[in-house]
């Protein structure tokens, strides 16, 4: 989207740090020193430094203000009750994360704590100092030691982040509050960090309503309050707060159809036409009632604003903005706009990451692990070389692989000597982490219905030293009668891709309702395959892991849920991934098993990789029992119509002829031989 | 799916002998588990008895590969080893070939090991035997054929070519087609 | 006057062409051929057997001679050529006899049933003409009936009865059955033999081999209708499953008949021993080489010798 330049960031790659994690990275032990102490004195310190920041901020471009300083800035507005500082460090939440690793460098970050874009260049010039340092002193220890001094520079660098961005749409006073109280929260490690990141974003609700409601009293107390620090802030903001409290109409029906007529609103209309709708949507409360205009109204402009402007489809754009409240939509639409980072595996079949990690950065690649939750991932943030390319590469040490692809297998957690089956695996990058994890023993079934991209599924196997692959090409559905007795099986569906828009974007535009009806369909014929090919008596496994690369709920927590209903000997449990949100169990009036909470979502906005979704079932042994035939055929009719059926009674004694007959006639289309009607046990029938 | 005949498996074994001579009795003879050569579509694979056993259930045409691919026959009969089995030969090498790392990248773009990129050999390499190519920190990149023996590298110049290129890993870029 | 010199050259020329032997010898011109059927006598025959040879063969010859010249000449432009008479001497068949055909039909029923072979002759005797006429063929008897300027018609004869026809219809009829039954009898000979297979499958080699017999290998000839897809080879392989084992065992003793082929192993063999000979030779004549490391030891030796004897 050429006319989103300006709103991307200078960068994308050393931005990329994150998912989530602590990058456990460059160790400049006098600086982390520094920091720790900084982060010591903070309290004393921010008091004292509280006004300045203030003065900071009306000025806006001074690079001056410090570390301390910001996180005085934000631990005071926290005191003053999330009072509504309209303040840019609320907004980007999800790229808070980003600026981790950077503050992990110097303190020149900091600097520009408030800095817009201006600023970028010379952000980029002490990156790679930073970058070049690193590469000399990059220490792949055992990448847990350092993590309890991190953490401080890391709340700064978050803070730091948060001013980076200049047009960013959903300044939201609540969002601010929200951060700086994560800030808080962040634990000694990386990982909880994580969880509670997403914990916080979970209650987001709840606090926002809370602050809906304190934002009210205050409003009755100091009037215009909220207006007169914005414009504090920024002339630009302090427009848009003008323009929201009075300024700005939504434009009717009639209007937008003159609008579109006409060839489109201008993108600068569109943007701001936006942050309006964002605004006033957040706090709907306060706000609302005064524009006369119902909320929905102001979605549907929000929403077709959204799809003209970041260029989706209508029908798509509606479906994403559903998934989340309505500033996390927008961030969500944003981090599509960014490429994720680059990622590598290594391949522990073949050599160790320290050993790699050294042999790639005598190559000139910079690099650094991914994070705490892996231990073979490394992420790469520039090169002098093309990484697909390099003759450790070639040798088969690494593997070109999203972080987000790591989640499955890690859920999967293979064990050596089993009989493991990736049902759609290519370009290899699961099934080779599969063969990894077995150690070379065992065997991986390797399955992909496409011919041609077989081939480079092989390739990869072969690159990487797998021996105990086996590569079919089957569609997947065909699974149980080809083989069965798995002891672990891996279905990473095949998705309508919502989750990688960043990496392709024709998903955009060229997803229909149909393909998503479609998609799902299948998904749920491979769930079942999946769940059907495993070995229930398996000692050591019995685990199906349903992933895809798709954030939509009809493709993820529906599919779940049907495979739930359709096979009673399934449950779901705990991916194993210590990270990512819940699943939904509830949407849009479904309403889905209690248990779909186990299941894990990632964002691109929020865990800095590919929007994905894991799941992580047990299947056990079939327990034979009257009630399980018909719950059968009841589930046929609970799943279409999704509806809760606990409470409709059955007649058993009248339905019993008919389920008969019913069972009659499945058998018969299976092909097995049916016993004439009068004999009342059928053969299949256990009493 | 089936196994090698007896002309077949003597190809076969040629080839293999050239580069790891007696050490061919390990791959055949394994301590930790059977293994076996298996020919599919024109191709040899060297897979675990356990693994092949369970391919045995994939039908001909949707079975692409299994174990490790060693090389292919050619219509008239001929065994062209791959770079595919360079895991095990690099395990078994008898002779051994180092190649400086401003010569990896040539040698990966399938050009023979000139003299000037040559790091280390094995002693008392004969000519024409089959080697295999490292680079200078041990990574197998390739093997390839000697052209003269280590005592006359010595007084060959600096752009003679020492190791006629065979395989090399650059192979799994630039023939991802046609090598399986 | 003494004519007795004049005899007795006369005799002594005459001995030259006579040849007088107890048993004349038999002469066959035909093969131009003497032989001689008269015993050998011992007596001259141990005293020089080569003379005694000699003087047989000469004897032969002059029989031979005198015979051939007796026969009657023709001219010719190279002299006067002499017309052999045909051979009296029977040789050897040089093939085997033909097997006996196997038996008719009739042939065999006449032979259960006893009875025996009648020749007819060809020729009849034919009362009206008072002369003998040919049975069958030209103005054969057989023919008589369709010959006839009037016959009788029986009284229920259809409208376009024609005795003419009826009679040679029912003669050829008769010819018909008869090389029916004659080619029936040839099938039946024919088939009895196993050597009828064996052709058979000769000839469908044959027609095999030529149909790929081309540059294309047949593949572009034009298909004859309801010609059959040539039957290639089945080959047989080893089941995909078989035991470990017996596989491991197969490949090391292939391996085992490899290692015994003398190739370019040779070159190098003395890498597979435990010691690499080569290479401790370079090393203890710090690379001289092997004459330079005796030529060192036998100058010690004769050092060490010398330093003792002092």
């Amino acid at each position: 989207m050429g006319r989103r330049a300006k709103n991307k960031q200078g960068d994308p790659a050393p931005l990329v740090e994150s998912n989530g994690i602590a990058p456990s990275a460059p160790k400049k032990h006098g600086k982390r020193k520094a920091d720790t102490d900084a982060q010591s004195k903070r309290p004393a310190k921010k008091l004292k430094e509280a006004p300045k920041v203030k003065a900071d901020k009306r000025k806006a471009e001074e690079p001056t203000s410090t570390v301390k300083a910001k996180n005085a800035v934000t631990w005071d507005d926290v005191q003053d009750g999330g009072s509504g500082s309209e303040g840019w460090e609320g907004i980007e939440d999800g790229n808070i994360l980003r600026a981790q690793a950077k503050s992990l460098f110097d303190d020149s970050d900091e600097d520009e704590a408030h800095g817009f874009v201006g600023d970028l260049d010379e952000y980029e010039l002490d990156e790679s100092d930073n970058f070049h340092d690193s590469t000399m002193e990059l220490d792949l220890g055992p990448d847990e030691a350092d993590e309890p001094e991190l953490e401080t520079s890391k709340l700064r660098s978050k803070r730091s982040k948060q001013a980076e961005r200049p047009t960013k749409i959903i300044p939201t006073g609540s969002d601010a509050s929200t951060n700086s109280e994560d800030s808080e929260d962040d634990g000694p490690i990386n990982m909880e960090n994580m969880e509670a990141r997403s914990r916080a974003l979970d209650a987001r609700a709840a606090r926002e309503a809370e602050l809906d409601i304190e934002e009210l009293r205050r409003a009755a107390m100091e009037g215009d309050d909220d207006e007169e620090f914005d414009g504090a802030n920024d002339m630009e903001e302090d427009e848009v707060a003008e323009a929201d409290g009075d300024g700005f109409v939504l434009p009717t029906a009639a209007e937008r159809e003159a609008e579109k007529a006409a060839g489109g609103p201008e993108v600068h209309i569109v943007q701001q036409r936006m942050q309006h709708c964002v605004r006033i949507l957040g706090q709907w409360k306060k706000r609302g009632a005064k524009t006369g205009r119902k909320r929905s109204e102001y979605i549907d402009q929000l929403v077709s604003d959204i799809a003209s402007y970041y260029g989706y489809n209508e029908f798509l754009a509606e479906k994403l903005f559903q998934l989340f409240s309505v500033p996390e939509a927008i961030e969500f639409f944003e981090a599509n706009e960014v490429p994720r980072p680059v990622t590598i595996r290594t391949n522990t079949l073949r050599t160790r990451r320290r050993d790699l990690a050294q042999a790639l950065i005598n190559r000139g690649v910079n690099l650094e692990p991914i994070g705490k939750w892996t231990n073979v991932g490394l992420q790469v943030f520039e090169s002098s070389v093309p990484i697909g390319a390099t003759p450790e590469y070639l040798a088969g040490q690494y593997m070109l692989q999203a972080a987000s692809s790591f989640l499955p297998v890690i859920a999967l957690s293979p064990q050596p000597h089993e009989r493991v089956l990736d049902m759609a695996s290519a370009p290899g990058g699961k099934t080779t982490h599969i063969a990894a994890l077995l150690q070379n023993t065992g065997v991986v079934f390797a399955n992909d219905a496409n011919k041609t991209r077989v081939k480079s599924l092989t390739a990869n196997v072969h690159r990487l030293g797998c021996k105990n692959v086996v590569v079919c090409s089957y569609d997947g559905r065909e699974f149980p009668k080809v083989m069965g007795g798995f002891d672990r099986v891996l279905l990473d569906a095949p998705c309508s891709g919502t989750g990688v828009i960043s990496k392709d974007a024709s998903v955009k535009v060229n997803k229909s309702e149909r393909d998503f009806s479609l998609l799902s369909h299948l998904q749920k014929q491979l769930i079942l395959c999946a769940i059907d090919s495993v070995n229930p008596n398996s000692k050591t496994g019995g685990y199906v892991v349903y992933s895809t690369c798709s954030v939509t709920v009809d493709e993820n927590e529906a599919v779940v849920d049907y495979a739930l209903k359709k096979r009673p000997n399934v449950r779901l449990v705990d991916t194993g991934l210590e990270f990512g949100r819940e699943g939904f169990t509830s949407y849009r009036g479904k309403k889905f098993h209690e248990t779909v909470r186990l299941t894990r979502r990632f964002y691109p906005h929020v865990h800095n990789m590919d929007g994905f979704f894991v799941s992580k079932f047990k299947v056990e042994k079939r327990v034979k029992h009257q009630k399980k035939d018909e719950e059968e055929g009841e589930n046929e009719a609970e799943v279409a119509t999704a509806g809760d059926t606990e409470d409709v009674a059955f007649d058993d004694e009248a339905d019993k002829q008919y389920l008969e007959e019913g069972k009659r006639m499945r058998m018969k289309a299976k092909g097995f031989r049916v016993p004439p009607k009068l004999d009342q046990q059928p053969a299949a029938t256990a009493p | 799916m089936r196994p090698l005949t007896e002309e077949e498996s003597k190809a076969v074994f040629e080839k293999l002998a050239n580069y790891i001579g007696k050490n061919l009795v390990h791959l055949i003879d394994r301590p930790d588990e059977p293994y076996c050569f298996r020919l599919h579509k024109d191709r040899v694979y060297y897979v675990s008895e356990s693994s092949m056993r369970l391919g045995v259930s994939v039908a001909r045409p949707s079975l692409i590969s299994l174990g490790t691919c060693f090389g292919k026959f050619s219509k008239s009969g001929k065994f062209k080893l791959h770079v595919t089995s360079l895991d095990y030969l690099a395990q078994y090498a008898k002779y051994k070939v180092w190649i400086k790392p401003n010569g990896e990248m040539s040698f990966l773009y399938g050009n023979h090991v000139l003299k000037n990129h040559l790091g280390r050999i094995t002693e008392d390499t004969p000519e024409h035997q089959g080697v295999v190519v490292y680079s200078m920190n041990d990574v197998p990149l390739g093997f390839g054929v000697t052209s003269r023996s280590t005592v006359d590298t010595r007084k060959l110049d600096p752009t003679a070519i020492i190791v006629f290129h065979q395989a090399d890993v650059g192979e799994y870029l630039r023939d991802e087609d046609t090598l399986f | 006057m003494d004519v007795s010199d004049i005899l007795a050259a006369q005799a002594e020329k005459h001995k030259a062409i006579a040849v007088e032997k107890e048993i004349p010898l038999d002469v066959d011109a035909g093969f131009l051929a003497v032989t001689d059927p008269n015993p050998i006598e011992k007596e001259s025959y141990d005293e020089n057997v080569e003379e005694y040879l000699q003087s047989t063969a000469r004897d032969g010859v002059q029989v031979l001679l005198s015979a051939l010249f007796s026969l009657p000449t023709t001219s010719s432009p190279d002299g006067p050529l002499a017309q052999l008479p045909p051979p009296t001497t029977t040789l050897p068949r040089a093939k085997p006899l033909p097997k006996p055909k196997p038996p008719t039909k009739w042939e065999k029923f006449a032979r259960a049933k006893g009875i025996q072979k009648t020749r007819k002759d060809k020729k009849e005797w034919d009362e009206e003409k008072q002369e003998w006429v040919n049975r069958w063929g030209w103005k054969g008897k057989n023919k008589e009936e369709e010959t006839q300027w009037l016959s009788e018609v029986p009284a229920n004869a259809d409208v376009d009865y024609d005795p003419t026809k009826k009679a040679r219809d029912e003669r050829k009829a008769r010819v018909a059955k008869n090389e029916r039954q004659h080619l029936q009898n040839l099938a039946r000979a024919q088939a009895s033999g196993a050597e009828r297979k064996q052709r058979k499958a000769d000839i469908d080699r044959t027609l095999a081999t030529t149909r790929v017999s081309t540059a294309s290998m047949g593949k572009y000839d034009k298909k004859l209708d309801g010609e059959k897809k040539l039957r290639e080879v089945k080959r047989k392989f080893e089941p995909t499953e078989v035991s470990a084992d017996v596989e491991k065992k197969n490949n090391l003793a292939l391996l085992a008949k490899i290692g015994n082929v003398p190739a370019k192993r040779s070159k190098h063999e003395g890498n597979d021993a435990a010691i690499n000979v080569r290479k401790a030779v370079r090393f203890a004549s710090k690379g001289e080489g092997g004459v330079a490391l005796a030529r060192r030891a036998e100058g010690k030796a004769a050092r060490g010798k010398a330093g003792r004897r002092k």
